[in-house]
């Protein structure tokens, strides 16, 4: 595989996604995070957390439940789909540091 | 492509995306993570501290001359501050967390909680049958120990961590064998062989995780943990 062939996936690759993701993906799996906690882990404003998790579930990488009616809280977690994601797109970032080793690897 | 730039300002090189996920990753561990060697550790301080003091003031001779009522007192603070870092502790890892870990954590603690009650409810039905202060005393001390071992011997089983399991046998093993030096010699057993095992065991485990700081896979589970 040539390394300059590597698309790492758009949705992931850019800061705050990727932070998110990482966050998400430190939690065991089927494991949800309030929504509060998950922007306390990652020091981003609600406004600005609300628009990548928006793209990111718009992905299917992402997905929440809400708990109670109304002003519930909102449960955060990775989507099988997401995990795949986020595991290929930290294999790929890999392969790309390391393109030395990654001869006859597919 | 456009799109992507307005809403991040920019896309840093793969080795700086790597250390940013790195980083962030550290920081959700060390947030979220329960820490077992810092448990084991005010675990095995609050052990030695208090069966030991409970070995220097109670008995015949004892080395230390303390009221009854001071020496347990002396004795519960020190668990209790054990008891109130852990509950402190679990409770600032697990906030904001919904899902089989909270929930096998939760029933975890309150098996702790139930095993204790039903030993009080045990030694409180067969002290009314008449029984010495001292075999009083070792029903707490020993079932106390029973307890904890079995305790740890099951959390290590359901979580796949042979620490915790070795450290179940210890606890038992030293219980049954301490159990026949009688009161107050079984007090001295728990606070070496049983507190000194905890700190053994939180050494151990802190060693372990600072040598495996650094860059590592992309995510480590935890023992146990589903697949």
């Amino acid at each position: 595989m040539n390394p300059a062939d590597v698309r790492l996936d758009p949705v992931i690759h850019a800061q705050a996604r990727l932070r998110v993701m990482t966050t998400l993906a430190a939690l065991p799996t089927e494991d949800r995070i309030a929504f509060g906690r998950l922007r306390e882990l990652l020091d981003m404003t609600p406004g600005n957390l609300i628009t990548h998790l928006r793209k990111l579930d718009e992905a299917g990488y992402t997905a929440s439940t809400k708990t109670g009616s109304g002003r519930g809280t909102t449960y955060v977690y990775l989507t099988e789909a997401g995990r795949t994601a986020f595991d290929q797109y930290m294999r790929q970032l890999r392969a790309l540091l390391e393109p030395v080793t990654e001869e006859g690897d597919s | 492509m456009s799109e992507e730039h307005t809403s991040d300002t920019s896309t840093p090189s793969p080795a700086e995306m790597l250390a940013i996920t790195e980083r962030q990753q550290q920081r959700a561990e060390r947030a979220l993570d329960i820490n077992p060697g810092l448990l084991f550790g005010v675990w095995g301080a609050a052990w030695v501290l208090g069966f030991g003091e409970l070995y220097l003031t109670i008995g015949d001779e004892p080395v230390l001359l303390v009221p009854l009522w001071q020496a347990l007192g002396i004795f519960f603070g020190c668990l209790g501050v054990a008891g109130f870092i852990t509950v402190w502790h679990l409770a600032n890892s697990l906030r904001g967390l919904r899902g089989p870990t909270q929930k096998s954590g939760a029933m975890h603690g309150w098996s702790w909680a139930l095993a204790f009650l039903g030993l009080g409810t045990l030694i409180a039905a067969t002290s009314r049958m008449g029984i010495s202060d001292d075999g009083y005393a070792m029903l707490w001390a020993s079932g106390s120990g029973l307890l904890v071992g079995l305790l740890y011997l099951s959390g290590g089983a359901l979580t796949g961590s042979w620490t915790q399991y070795c450290v179940g046998l210890w606890i038992l093993a030293i219980n049954a064998a301490g159990a026949f030096t009688g009161i107050p010699n079984h007090y001295l057993v728990m606070s070496l062989a049983g507190g000194g095992g905890f700190l053994v065991a939180g050494t151990v485990l802190t060693l372990r995780g600072h040598a495996r700081t650094g860059p590592s896979p992309s995510h480590e589970r935890l023992p146990g943990e589903p697949e």
